[in-house]
């Protein structure tokens, strides 16, 4: 019966539960599902971590390549994300090249990462003009529920915390690359940043951390991105239902509270790896 | 070797190179002295395996299955309705499957759009699971089969095969038994080594040099219960007789994966029950 209802009328069986300040999952309107961090899982990427926020599953796998540097900037490293929607997460995603929502999904991670700084491109420069390190981070997502992004940054930036670059020198009478796997420097991360994603229900409710099924019947949605001292690094609103100034204050003061949350995953996560501290 | 420039994705180098490649690598021999493998296994020993189904919720049916190192996740959507009209039967439905590799997932990071390679084994997949699947039963229908490999350590088409069968009973396809796969490497006619893993695996590249000939790898895919053979792929030069006994130890390692698999989809079904009886 109640399966029933959610089929043919889900705003009203939405509705029926906001009465009550609850939400069919048994959440309260701010509460965030659980989230869990694993660093390491893949052994052939150079830095790898596996992101769940409640069901949605996010796997982002960093490797760090030798290339040689592009002719506009000889003095930087190549940085290269990815956001992939396979066919496997969802039924609501096609095979093939990558749907509107991954573009915009990897362009988003390119933004942050050039915002923040999340690694700076002169750090990956072996020899300026002939080597230089490119990363390729890919986030696979493998069970779309629902904030996708969220998940994708936590495992972005776990990630890449747990690159070590060996020791890379350039023969200068072959030309060719000395690879010494002995030696190894942990990439400097220099923000931390988190993000987290609202959406709003008739102008009235906040939903915090929305289920894919609320994403669906809820309009607009809003992803604030700021970093462990309170920055805010990136506000994105792409259209939707008009809110209020306050909401969005009380949207950001709670983005503040998460990424506190979330920082102490990302410190219990290092210490149990043994790397050290970057920030 | 310059790939097409895909609009779609962020403009990235045309080539580049693992580091790793410019270290001096030590040979590794496949067997050392007390006949043991790298990783300390004998040449009858398979990996320890790990097998879960249900791991994607958005999906009807999944698995993911684990080989040690090797880690293969598979989704299954459907029956639903045939996208292409010319693909349309009535007796019988269809059956689709891709199977993709992660980009971190070997050595050298992958190409995003799909190689002759990833298309030739989405096939091997395909033709090892239609035997089990009882495609007369969804007329007019299609069946989806996604596998996204995670992690490549050798043995992926044996742990794809199985983790697809696994996830269309989980997704509730009827079939006449569950898949289960095992592969071999072939060095030598009397050397036979199941379950390699990547560096294990045969290449024609590092061929090493003895008189015999045999150098290959087999992987025999099968319907456990009803000990029936669905898939038989080999690779490299074999010898006719050193190819049968091959293919019987590749049945017979096949074989011990079922138990796995059964006891597997039980404890999913008893926990499925559990939930319904404690939701009453």
């Amino acid at each position: 019966m109640e399966d029933i209802f959610k089929h043919i009328q889900p705003v009203e069986y939405y509705k029926s539960f906001l009465k009550e300040n609850i939400r069919p999952d048994t959440r309260t309107l701010q509460q965030i599902r659980k989230t869990t961090l694993n660093v390491g899982p893949i052994t052939t990427a150079d830095g790898s971590a596996l992101v769940k926020i409640g069901d949605t599953m996010v796997m982002c796998g960093v490797k760090a390549e030798l290339t040689q540097p592009t002719a506009e900037e000889p003095k930087k490293g190549i940085i290269v994300p990815n956001l992939d929607l396979p066919a496997l997460c969802s039924s609501k995603f096609k095979p093939g090249p990558p749907n509107t929502q991954a573009q915009v999904g990897t362009k988003f991670l390119d933004n942050l990462m050039k915002i923040a700084n999340l690694v700076n491109p002169e750090d990956l420069c072996i020899v300026p003009d002939k080597l230089v390190w490119v990363l390729y981070c890919d986030v696979t997502c493998l069970n779309y529920d629902g904030c996708v992004i969220d998940a994708a940054v936590i495992a972005l930036v776990a990630a890449l915390r747990s690159v070590s670059l060996p020791s890379v020198t350039l023969n200068e009478e072959t030309d060719t690359p000395v690879t010494n796997v002995n030696e190894k420097t942990p990439l400097t991360i220099n923000c931390l940043p988190v993000a987290y994603s609202f959406s709003f229900f008739e102008s009235d409710h906040i939903i915090t951390d929305p289920t894919l099924s609320e994403e669906d019947i809820t309009s607009g949605c809003l992803t604030i991105v700021s970093d462990e001292h309170e920055n805010l690094l990136l506000v994105d609103r792409p259209g939707g239902v008009s809110i209020t100034e306050a909401q969005l204050e009380i949207c950001i003061q709670r983005s503040f509270k998460r990424t506190k949350e979330v920082h102490k995953l990302y410190k219990a996560v290092h210490k149990q790896s043994g790397s050290n501290d970057q920030t | 070797m310059t790939m097409p420039t895909d609009s779609r994705r962020l403009p990235a180098p045309d080539i580049s190179y693992n580091a790793k490649l410019f270290t001096e690598i030590e040979k590794l021999s496949l067997l050392d002295d007390e006949e043991k493998r790298a990783d300390g296994r004998y040449v009858t020993q398979p990996r320890d395996v790990f097998l879960q189904c249900g791991v994607i919720t958005q999906a009807k049916g999944s698995a993911y299955f684990e080989m040690n190192k090797t880690k293969v996740i598979c989704s299954v959507y459907g029956p639903k309705d045939i996208e292409m009209r010319e693909e349309f039967q009535i007796n019988k439905g269809k059956l689709k499957c891709e199977l993709k590799y992660a980009p971190y997932s070997s050595p050298k990071h992958g190409d995003h759009i799909p190689g002759a390679s990833d298309v030739e084994k989405s096939d091997i997949l395909l033709e090892a699971i239609s035997s089990g699947v009882c495609l007369q039963r969804y007329p007019k229908s299609q069946i989806d089969v996604y596998v996204i490999v995670l992690e490549d350590d050798g043995s992926v088409m044996p742990a794809a095969i199985t983790a697809a069968s696994v996830a269309l009973v989980d997704a509730g396809i009827e079939m006449y038994d569950v898949i289960t796969a095992s592969s071999i490497r072939i060095a030598g006619q009397d050397t036979f080594i199941i379950d390699p893993t990547s560096s294990e695996e045969f290449s024609p590249l590092n061929l090493e040099k003895s008189n015999d000939l045999n150098q290959g790898m087999v992987m025999v895919a099968l319907l456990p219960s009803i000990n029936q053979v669905s898939s038989v792929v080999s690779s490299g030069h074999l010898e006719c007789n050193v190819l049968q006994e091959a293919i019987r130890s590749c049945r017979y390692s096949a074989q011990n994966l079922h138990s796995i698999v059964r006891k597997c989809l039980v404890n999913s079904l008893k926990k499925i029950l559990k939930q319904r009886n404690t939701a009453k």
